[in-house]
């Protein structure tokens, strides 16, 4: 059974699988990856998880942990005004409508759709989910050799149909990749640039326009009760220059950066900001403080990999009622 | 200290005339202090979002008050490493004094800010 949870979850981070196991309740410590191994098996000969159970989490993981959100809206819904819309412009491209969002495809030669599908959540949404290989080099100088390691990347696409607010979640990309330019090296802004597309193409959209996040990042850092502890910030002064804060705790508390903030905090605009939605003003939506960077200029938020779609729901759905 | 070229743009899109006052305001305050106006910046002040600003600077522009420029910053070290009037001038890979290496793509960003032109120090009544 151990090679069977090994390759279900070979791909997600254990300190993820542990969290999920704790918001259902479950025992879920464990010092070691053996112990962890044998803490599963005997959840699962307990009756209290199945493996179905555990592929399902895997898959919530790798379409919500250790993402890179880039917050987007649709310009031009048409296509997405109904589910038959959808279809029949899905239709015109070939490709099919699904109903279960469940499948997950490793390690594809060219990147690819692993499903596109119109759930009837409250409110009614589209998600797409790419599936791409990227490489890990290893070079060990002592014999001179390099090791290459093949990673399955994941690109989930997350539209409210009514609003056209678009999640464009995606994989950090590692060295080497699909998305070459001319001279035939991997670029990240190509990897990006290309599922911004690639959605825009699915949706029937003309583009992708950012989110503005200013707003935001304002809110986060000012408003009372804190929501969001904030150990380190990156502001723009009003004299064009930056100013990053760090803090163990929150930058807030430090009599220096408060005593800037009197002198020109009106004019600040928050351009990066690293911290933890605070988990006692969460209304109970959170089991814990949950990580976010949020970077106002690219429109991006980044989770951490252990982080679950509830917790990115959460903070997304937090900074749209701002 | 105002910036009368901004005056014919109030006439010819009266619902920006309370916008434009704001931006001649704003670029008065610049003149005086010499920085660059960055339009998130100049978004914060007059309580819009960054695209009007881009659209109210590219009016100072065509008033020759202002003039675009790309600023390349170092990722690293969020200092400007170096200065493009148009972005095709922005080559692939830039010297970073601070860091003491070449920066590829992956390792600089780009700006768009306005700098106040060498006329418009002299425009303002």
């Amino acid at each position: 059974m151990r090679q069977q949870l090994e390759k279900t979850l070979s791909h997600v981070s254990q300190r993820a699988v542990k969290h999920w196991l704790k918001t259902r309740g479950l025992e879920h410590t464990a010092a070691n990856t053996d112990l962890f191994y044998e803490r599963l098996i005997k959840l699962i000969d307990n009756r209290s998880l199945s493996i179905d159970h555990l592929k399902n989490a895997a898959i919530e993981i790798e379409e919500s942990g250790n993402k890179r959100i880039y917050l987007r809206n649709l310009q031009g819904t048409e296509a997405i005004s109904s589910k038959s819309a959808l279809r029949d412009h899905l239709d015109s491209l070939n490709v099919s409508l699904v109903e279960d969002r469940y499948q997950s495809i490793h390690q594809p030669i060219r990147p690819v759709l692993n499903y596109i599908g119109w759930f009837e959540q409250s409110p009614a949404r589209v998600r797409m989910k790419f599936s791409e290989t990227h490489e890990e080099l290893e070079v060990n100088y002592e014999t001179q050799t390099v090791t290459s390691q093949k990673i399955t990347k994941f690109v989930v696409v997350v539209v409210d149909v009514e609003s056209g607010f678009v999640q464009v979640r995606l994989d950090p990309a590692s060295k080497v990749h699909p998305h070459k330019d001319q001279d035939g090296k991997s670029k990240e802004e190509l990897y990006e640039d290309y599922y911004f597309r690639k959605a825009a193409e699915l949706l029937g959209s003309e583009g992708l326009k950012a989110y503005d996040l200013s707003r935001a990042a304002e809110y986060l850092t000012t408003t009372q009760p804190r929501i969001f502890r904030l150990p380190i910030e990156k502001v723009r002064t009003s004299a064009a220059s930056f100013q990053t804060y760090s803090s163990r705790r929150d930058v807030r508390d430090d009599p220096a950066r408060r005593g800037a903030q009197l002198a020109d905090g009106d004019n600040w605009v928050y351009e990066d900001l690293h911290g933890y939605w605070i988990q006692d003003e969460s209304e109970g939506q959170l089991s814990r403080e949950v990580f976010m960077q949020l970077k106002r200029r690219t429109s991006m938020l980044r989770f951490l990999a252990d982080c679950l779609e509830n917790e990115v729901e959460y903070a997304i759905s937090r900074i749209r009622a701002i | 200290m105002r910036f009368l070229e901004l005056e014919q743009y109030k006439v010819k899109y009266p619902q920006l005339k309370h916008y434009l006052t704001s931006l001649d305001e704003y670029l008065s305050k610049a003149s005086e202090t010499g920085h660059e106006v960055v339009p998130a910046l100049l978004a914060k002040k007059i309580s819009s979002d960054e695209g009007l600003a881009l659209a109210l600077l590219m009016l100072a522009d065509d008033a020759g008050i202002v003039r675009p420029r790309y600023y390349v910053y170092c990722d690293l070290k969020d200092a400007v490493i170096s200065e493009y009037d148009t972005k095709d001038q922005i080559p692939e890979r830039i010297y970073c004094p601070f860091d003491d290496e070449e920066h590829s793509r992956q390792g600089f960003h780009v700006e768009l800010v306005f700098e106040l032109s060498r006329e418009a120090r002299g425009m303002t009544t």
